[in-house]
């Protein structure tokens, strides 16, 4: 279970980083020319 | 076209409108509460200081909420211009509430702490994430079932040929129809079988890794040869937060900066009877569950009890993963908006008001200008969203006539769609239709 589902902390990390700073893109994208 | 276009009552769908007519009425949204501009630009606003705060890690659970609340909210608004990359957003920062996504890296990680981070974490989050994104692709493998994926093997072809999309790596690579047959046959593969090594107990660290690394393989390779947007940022991140502790120790090795000195071994103590964590695992098997009815929505909808998706739909966890299935699309096209002014004067409003090229353009993909917009324009073909057209029509006859007056206002226009089907492979190109979506004038 551990071993199958765990998560390493730094992959938790950059993930959340990348997934962040990816809405906040998308967010000034629909904002400036959303179409 | 901006926000404004999209997310108020002055743009190509009035909030009335929407909800009456094109929104299940279990989708909320924020911007359903006020219909005006500044109210929009408000919403934004925190969507956007959310999606900082859940980057740079600051109260992560909290921003992670509202960054979900706002997400869901702008995609119930304007679902014509949402794709697969906005459903697995509103996931990803779902699950993530079920988990710490902060244990290092983050400002929340500078407070001081009662307890040292471990490097593995388990929490129903993780299972969550981790089914998440198995399932997005293990079911859309499911679902491709035409004879373009099992068969023919021409379904690259196909989706290298919408020239709506293709960029011009992917322009010159179809001419390798052999390429693509490999290419269709790997992604199933892929998506179908390798996805399953996720789960091995064995040799987990290698072999995860080794899924991640293909995977997002195959997102960069659709990334370099067709325009997606933000899918494959969002696709990326979601495989990132599954690399395993393995790999993290071997790159350490190199690299001493990525090591945690400090944690303790193994994964920290879980306690799956805390609330939280038993209704994570619950949702999971219940999202599983809600895949699984997608395979066959008629049969479900007879079978499951009477409200069963329903806490799916109004907690956003609906999901169907049919990116081309069960076959990809075999037409696509671009716009003419040709206008008549008062003057006698025809325009292109397609174009913002240029010359009418009846031409296809030179690069079509480019002729959308935005991902959003290509969306939007593609589906406003479709025979579904046929209820959207005259309010896009009435939109840009307004936004024209506020803009110009005189001998410039605008009589009359057609919105015509320039639709070219890709031919089987090895047949030549002959085939365009003109259709016209609508005349307002």
């Amino acid at each position: 279970m551990r071993t199958v589902f765990g998560l390493d902390v730094r992959s938790l990390a950059v993930g959340r980083i990348l997934l962040g700073l990816t809405f906040l893109a998308d967010i000034l994208a629909r904002v400036m020319n959303a179409s | 076209m901006n926000m404004k276009a999209h997310y108020t009552d002055a743009g190509v769908f009035p909030r009335g409108e929407m909800i009456a007519r094109f929104v299940p009425r279990q989708h909320a949204s924020l911007f359903f509460v006020n219909g005006s501009t500044w109210f929009a630009a408000l919403l934004f606003a925190v969507g956007a200081l959310a999606a900082l705060a859940f980057a740079a890690g600051y109260r992560t659970r909290l921003a992670a909420a509202v960054a979900w609340v706002l997400a869901v909210s702008m995609q119930a608004r304007s679902p014509i211009i949402g794709d697969a990359g906005d459903v697995a957003l509103r996931l990803l920062l779902f699950w993530g509430l079920f988990a710490s996504m902060s244990e290092v890296w983050s400002i929340d990680a500078w407070r001081p702490r009662a307890r040292r981070p471990r490097r593995v974490h388990l929490s129903a989050g993780c299972i969550g994430l981790m089914v998440q994104m198995a399932s997005i692709f293990f079911f859309a493998s499911l679902l491709k079932s035409g004879k373009e994926w099992h068969g023919e093997m021409s379904a690259v072809y196909f989706a290298l040929h919408l020239d709506a999309f293709a960029t011009d790596l992917g322009i010159w690579l179809r001419q390798f129809e052999g390429l693509g047959k490999v290419l269709t046959v790997s992604t199933m593969i892929l998506e179908g079988v390798v996805v399953w090594l996720l789960f091995s107990p064995w040799w987990n660290g290698p072999l995860r890794t080794l899924v991640v690394v293909l995977f997002v393989g195959l997102h960069a390779s659709f990334g370099l040869t067709m325009a997606l947007g933000v899918l494959l940022f969002i696709m990326a991140a979601g495989w990132l937060m599954l690399l395993p502790e393995w790999f993290w120790e071997k790159l350490a090795r190199r690299l001493p900066v990525l090591a945690i000195p400090e944690a303790s071994a193994g994964p920290e103590p879980w306690n799956p009877r805390n609330t939280l964590q038993l209704l994570g695992l619950f949702l999971v098997a219940y999202t599983l569950t809600l895949n699984v009815c997608e395979l066959n929505a008629a049969r479900f909808d007879a079978a499951a009890p009477r409200g069963w998706a329903t806490p799916g739909f109004i907690l956003r966890l609906d999901q169907r993963w049919d990116m081309f299935a069960p076959c990809p699309l075999k037409d696509d096209g671009w716009y003419l908006i040709p206008g008549k002014l008062k003057s006698g004067e025809e325009v292109d409003l397609a174009t913002g008001g240029g010359v009418v090229f009846h031409e296809k353009p030179e690069d079509v993909a480019a002729h959308y200008r935005t991902q959003r917009r290509r969306k939007y324009l593609l589906n406003l073909w479709a025979a579904d969203h046929s209820g959207y057209r005259v309010h896009f029509a009435r939109y840009l006859c307004r936004s024209w006539n506020d803009a110009h007056s005189g001998g410039e206002t605008l009589e009359s226009f057609d919105l015509v769609f320039m639709r070219e089907v890709t031919p089987p492979m090895g047949h030549p190109f002959s085939c365009l239709v003109r259709g016209i979506c609508g005349r307002l004038g």
